[in-house]
């Protein structure tokens, strides 16, 4: 037995691991019958095909080759995903204009070639470009800075 | 006939006020502009600016997300042309001989065929769209939940057809689609199912923030992991304007392959990213000279850029008659008419007429600007191919941000965005297409709804769906498309025509 396509191995096992989650979330909800279909029918049968396709791909992965493993960049995505749930946070307590200094501040250590001079008129740029444009034009009601 | 002149009359009347005509010209602009930048697709940018369009008028913002739509496919063809790179994957074949032409000193004529080409297979798509969209609609009044379930099938099962890549794996996006589209509270009993308690997604997940993650973030995090260069053509474009004999090389590629565009744009599942290969493949195999293609022919260039656009344009069809999305910018749309109050489907064009025919006029208008935009602004797009992403990353992650942020004033939403980014990180990087589960997710919802009422109409006798023609004709068609791609020789062909892509 050797995994043959590492790809669809790696796919197929969250497959399966995503129907576990579905179905741990069903829990009692009424799956009904098909002329009166419950709450759960549809995601029950669909959490179902899930695991089903999640089998296949992985059962696949032994007999079909495929392209190996493609390496995930960790230290790209981290800082552009953790900048997106800072700026999440801060937005309400502490307004606009922190809450993008924070994103770009953030994210900008998800590029290889960040010139921090140039991100700084950047983003000074942007957050003014934003206030001008969602705030001042369009009028959304958004907090720019923090409320004591 | 004379009624489609008279509703388009009303249709030109309804877009030339000077909001709407604003507003197509941004949608137009924008539209050029992430077309011309590689790696900021239609899908991410419309759904980026999704949340804004809340506070416009239903008309002006469906102008806005479509000039959007057509303008990306003007944009892709200037960057094909000039870096080689298509900028979307629909101008990946006018790479093949647009940029022989760019090399030969060409690039003038290259880029004005390709604009006067979609520009004509927008005018002629516009018209299809007018004429076929209200027979397609009054057709679908006969339609009941069995006909709408099986026609929506059709439609996911093509979209697994024409998905890239495996597609054993593009089903199970469909339904891992469905499955996302079950969150939230059941429409009947109003059961809240698969939300973990958390209460941002009671409602359902939030369309916006699905696609937001999915293709915006995901992308900027696959862009960053190559610091590419591009290397734009250094010479200066000379002559915009195209030679006689260029226009009469070009006239019948352009016309058949608006013929080409119009026809597969208007199938159910995404018929339309297929016309521009289509059309590729019908010139070079009747033309007289078919060694030329690939070294500059400039009817490879010219046909495929029409049929491009009119598949785009035609794609409009099922949605504006069916309210079935063929493709994932159109479940886009879909989003953007529900933010409206709209439902889409084929009521749309009777209650709401001044929306339909304003829409549809204003693809051309939207056509004729961009046309403008494209050809003597050529080289303000080519300076902007030159600013580096590490600039441009940013901005779009705030835009992504704010514009999450604005639909329910919630920093939570905000934070699935950052979920769904490393989902859609997870899934480019095993080889799945994410473009299928954004349809599925759309439809997921509309197709419980259509088979739990078709069960209850039968009393849970299955055989409703075969015993009625119309949804028993749709099912037959849904057999043979599975049937087509499990079919050997077709297999080889669909990788040959999507290898080109990588």
């Amino acid at each position: 037995m050797r995994v043959r396509s590492p790809q669809d191995m790696v796919g197929g096992i969250a497959l399966i691991l995503l129907s576990i989650l579905a179905f741990s979330q069903i829990g009692d909800l009424k799956f009904g019958t098909a002329s009166r279909m419950g709450p759960g029918y549809f995601p029950t049968v669909l959490a179902g095909l899930t695991g089903l396709m999640g089998l296949i791909i992985a059962g696949r992965s032994l007999a079909l080759d495929g392209p190996p493993l493609d390496r995930l960049h960790w230290r790209q995505a981290l800082p552009i995903l953790g900048a997106i749930l800072a700026f999440g946070l801060a937005i309400r307590p502490l307004g606009l204009v922190i809450a993008s200094a924070l994103l770009f501040g953030i994210a900008a250590f998800g590029s290889s070639d960040t010139k921090w001079r140039e991100l700084l008129v950047v983003s000074t740029a942007l957050i003014l470009f934003a206030v001008g444009l969602f705030v001042l034009a369009l009028g959304l009601p958004f907090p720019l800075w923090p409320r004591f | 006939m004379e009624n489609v002149f008279s509703n388009l009359a009303m249709g030109f009347g309804a877009a030339a006020t000077p909001i709407n005509l604003g507003l197509c010209f941004i949608g137009a602009l924008v539209g050029t502009l992430i077309g011309v930048l590689p790696g900021l697709g239609p899908i991410a940018t419309i759904a980026i600016l999704l949340p804004i369009t809340f506070y416009l008028d239903p008309l002006g913002a469906l102008i806005m997300l479509a000039g959007i739509y057509y303008g990306a496919q003007y944009g892709g063809s200037t960057t094909a042309i000039l870096v080689n790179m298509p900028g979307e994957t629909s101008s990946v074949v006018t790479t093949l001989d647009g940029h022989q032409m760019a090399r030969k000193g060409r690039a003038g004529p290259a880029l004005a065929i390709a604009a006067l080409g979609s520009f004509f297979a927008g005018c002629v798509a516009t018209f299809v769209v007018a004429l076929f969209g209200p027979l397609l609609a009054a057709f679908a009044q006969n339609f009941g939940p069995p006909e709408y379930f099986a026609l929506m099938l059709v439609g996911l099962i093509g979209a697994t057809v024409l998905a890239s890549g495996s597609v054993v794996k593009a089903v199970a996006m469909i339904i891992v689609g469905l499955l996302l589209g079950c969150v939230g509270s059941d429409i009947e009993s109003g059961e809240q199912r698969l939300t973990f308690g958390i209460a941002q997604i009671a409602e359902g997940i939030n369309f916006t923030t699905l696609a937001v993650g999915l293709f915006g973030v995901a992308e900027i995090l696959r862009n960053l992991e190559k610091t590419a260069d591009r290397t734009v053509l250094g010479a200066k474009i000379t002559g915009l304007m195209p030679t006689w004999a260029d226009i009469k090389q070009s006239a019948m590629p352009i016309l058949r392959g608006t013929g080409i565009g119009s026809i597969l744009g208007i199938l159910p599942g995404n018929g339309a990213v297929l016309a521009p290969y289509a059309s590729y493949t019908l010139e070079k195999k009747i033309s007289k000279t078919p060694s030329r293609f690939g070294k500059g022919a400039i009817e490879g260039v010219a046909g495929p850029e029409s049929a491009n656009n009119a598949g785009a344009q035609t794609s409009f069809i099922p949605l504006l008659t069916l309210g079935i999305p063929p493709n994932a910018v159109m479940a886009m749309m879909v989003g953007a008419m529900t933010i409206q109050g709209i439902v889409p489907g084929p009521q749309v064009m009777n209650e709401n007429p001044t929306l339909f025919w304003g829409m549809i006029a204003s693809m051309w208008i939207g056509n004729a600007m961009l046309v403008i935009i494209n050809l003597p602004l050529v080289g303000v797009w080519v300076r902007l191919l030159r600013v580096p992403y590490r600039i441009l990353f940013p901005a779009i992650l705030m835009f992504c941000c704010i514009g999450v942020y604005s639909i329910n004033s919630s920093g939570v939403e905000v934070m699935l965005v950052a979920l769904f980014g490393g989902v859609g990180y997870f899934l480019l990087k095993h080889g799945f297409e994410p473009a299928p589960l954004l349809l599925a997710f759309v439809l997921g919802p509309l197709m419980e709804e259509n088979l739990r009422r078709s069960f209850l109409i039968a009393r849970g006798d299955p055989a409703i769906f075969v015993t009625r023609p119309l949804s028993a004709t749709l099912l037959v068609i849904a057999v043979i498309l599975i049937a087509i791609v499990l079919l050997p020789s077709v297999r080889k062909r669909r990788e040959e025509v999507f290898h080109e892509e990588d």
